[in-house]
């Protein structure tokens, strides 16, 4: 196909522009379906994805996408036996952001429809979750307690058996 | 921002990758979590992922409005032990009590539902014992088996229907089941007073046969060994431990699902051979129960010779083993199957509509001994006459052996048509060989 080497634009909240070709612009349903739509030659209006975002999604879909041509290239061989494992340590760092930015990621993932990103993300932020308590919870990820003190003792208690160890 | 901006279906996602306990710290954040991490969605995965609950119901069986809370009661059913040894005790009643559903629906019936904390401490006070841990959430699940009249076979109080079956050979019946609770008390006391043990041992009762023929199973509380009682029982307290004693492990400061007792291994290995076949229902009459006779090969054998099929293995007989008569050491019963293949009897090509069973060789080994060369008429009296595509005529007899293994082998002489109307000469058919072997689980 040659669409590989044609590119569409697609715009930020901010205005900003971001070019991406059509193999990693196929990594979202939305844009797929909206380009079925409405042709390559418009710029595609994203503003619920502000720039800084934008810019972590374009390289995740870049990335994946080139990882999936290396694939149907050679049969695999050109990705060898590790690729996947590489590929899912790429992700792992790729999401070590700042906690605002990988929620807005966690938002457009979600609105763009790509589905591993959204899985992805989820998954970075209940490895985050695991195995803390709910204070070490709400500091992290500064949230606030608006239980009441009786509100809180009934959920400790109904949830006596989740702080329990093993 | 704050995590809650990435909304609920992200959420969702998130909390769906979190096990439970996570799942129910995230719901003591804040309101916004509590409400998200109560969607029942997420409560029927866990149900049915952790506990392999797929239906709203406590640990006795009654309905709850909801898996969460489902869940929830189930936790607090048994805070008191490592959860990890509870979902494997569960598993472990979960294989025995689909095998029985699926098979042996009339004896899953008499299983009692639980026992609580406070009968099992009744027992412990009663009885002056502490119950290792597997076995006390054992019968947690299931309060052992209870046969009310209906159950009873015949008018006699035998019964067929217990868990750990049995099997049976002239005169000796025996069909085990495992107590309640209250029967482990009752039996326990009257015979340890009876047998003389010591109190410091540390016996109890735990299965049993139902049946005339004494079958005894014990638990040494404080070793967590199961022992079945021998011959000599009575006599000098001989005992044979079950389970591979080097499999068991008690103590604290092990892992949850690592301790193990000799009553969960026993019945793991049970639900196992269950449920590969191994061991398999019988009929005889019209009464149906758990044999013990293996089913499968290697301990199995199967030969076919000019269309008679026969099939043979072996059970060790713990409770007729005599450990001060060299020759009857060990006692095993060895359960015989034959039939005619639909095409009938066929010898050099000809056909033949029925064979008959004329006389018996038997070559008994002790290791690779020979100790019994066997020639007789006859097999427990009778001359069985195959007809093709009859039910198989199955019978029980037993050997003495002086060692834990060995093996049988033979042939039955059969003749073609009839005894009264032979239809040619005699043929040998094979009896493949067959182990005779002290097993590692003894039932």
């Amino acid at each position: 196909m040659a669409s590989s080497s044609k590119t569409i634009t697609v715009v930020s909240s901010d205005g900003d522009e971001f070019e991406m070709t059509m193999k990693a612009a196929e990594q979202s349903k939305l844009i797929t379906h909206m380009l079925d739509e409405f042709g390559v030659s418009d710029k595609v209006p994203l503003y619920n994805v502000n720039s800084e975002t934008m810019a972590k999604v374009m390289e995740y879909c870049k990335k994946h996408a080139d990882h999936e041509a290396a694939k149907e290239e050679d049969g695999g061989a050109a990705i060898g036996a590790g690729g996947e494992e590489e590929l899912k340590k790429w992700d792992d760092e790729f999401l070590k952001v700042e906690n605002g930015l990988l929620f807005n990621i966690i938002l457009a993932a979600n609105y763009l429809e790509i589905k591993s990103l959204l899985d992805s993300s989820c998954q970075a932020v209940a490895d985050m979750i695991k195995g803390k308590t709910p204070e070490q919870i709400r500091e992290i990820f500064n949230i606030k307690n608006d239980f009441t003190p009786e509100e809180e003792a009934k959920l400790r208690s109904e949830n006596e058996w989740a702080f329990q160890e093993d | 921002m704050g995590l809650e901006s990435v909304g609920d279906l992200a959420l969702h996602i998130i909390l769906a990758k979190l096990g439970p306990e996570d799942i129910a710290r995230v719901a003591c954040v804040s309101k916004k979590f509590r409400s998200s991490a109560s969607e029942d969605s997420l409560w029927f995965r866990v149900c049915s992922q952790d506990l392999c609950v797929t239906n709203p119901v406590d640990p006795l069986g009654n309905p709850v409005p909801s898996f969460k809370v489902t869940y929830q009661i189930w936790r607090e059913a048994f805070l008191m032990y490592p959860w990890s040894l509870v979902k494997r005790v569960k598993r472990c009643w979960d294989r025995i009590k689909t095998w029985l559903a699926n098979n042996f629906p009339e004896a899953e019936a008499t299983l009692c539902k639980g026992a609580s904390e406070d009968e099992i401490q009744e027992l412990e006070d009663a009885l002056k014992v502490k119950l290792p841990l597997p076995t006390r959430i054992l019968y947690r699940f299931q309060n052992g088996q209870e046969f009310t009249s209906e159950h009873l076979a015949n008018s006699t109080l035998d019964s067929s229907l217990g868990l750990i079956g049995g099997y049976s050979f002239y005169n000796h019946s025996v069909n085990v089941y495992l107590l309640p609770l209250n029967q482990v008390m009752l039996e326990t006391e009257q015979i340890v007073r009876h047998l003389g043990f010591s109190r410091r041992y540390k016996y109890i009762v735990m299965a049993a046969s139902s049946t005339n023929s004494e079958k005894l199973f014990f638990l040494n509380c404080t070793d967590g060994q199961l022992y079945v009682g021998t011959r000599n029982l009575a006599t000098d307290g001989k005992m044979i431990p079950c389970v591979p004693h080097d499999l068991i492990s008690l103590g604290h400061g092990l892992n949850g699902d690592q301790q193990q007792d000799a009553m969960l291994l026993w019945l793991e290995e049970h639900g196992r051979r269950l449920q590969n076949g191994t061991i398999k229902l019988r009929e005889e009459g019209n009464v149906r129960s758990i044999s013990l006779f293996p089913e499968e090969p290697p301990l199995c054998s199967t030969a076919v010779t000019n269309g008679v099929e026969v099939r043979a293995s072996a059970v060790f007989i713990p409770e007729l083993a005599d450990h001060l008569d060299d020759r009857e050491k060990y006692l095993f019963s060895y359960s015989i199957h034959m039939s005619l293949q639909p095409q009938g009897c066929v010898i050099n090509r000809k056909l033949f509509n029925s064979c008959q069973l004329h006389r018996r060789h038997w070559l008994i080994r002790a290791d690779d001994v020979v100790v019994s060369d066997v020639n007789g008429e006859a097999v427990i009296g009778e001359f069985p006459l195959l007809y093709p595509g009859d039910k198989e005529f199955v019978y029980q007899s037993c050997t003495p052996l002086p060692t834990p293994s060995g093996s049988i082998e033979g042939s039955f002489t059969f003749v073609p048509g009839s005894l009264a109307n032979p239809e040619g000469s005699p043929f040998e058919v094979t009896v493949a060989r067959f182990p005779l072997q002290l097993p590692d689980y003894v039932f």
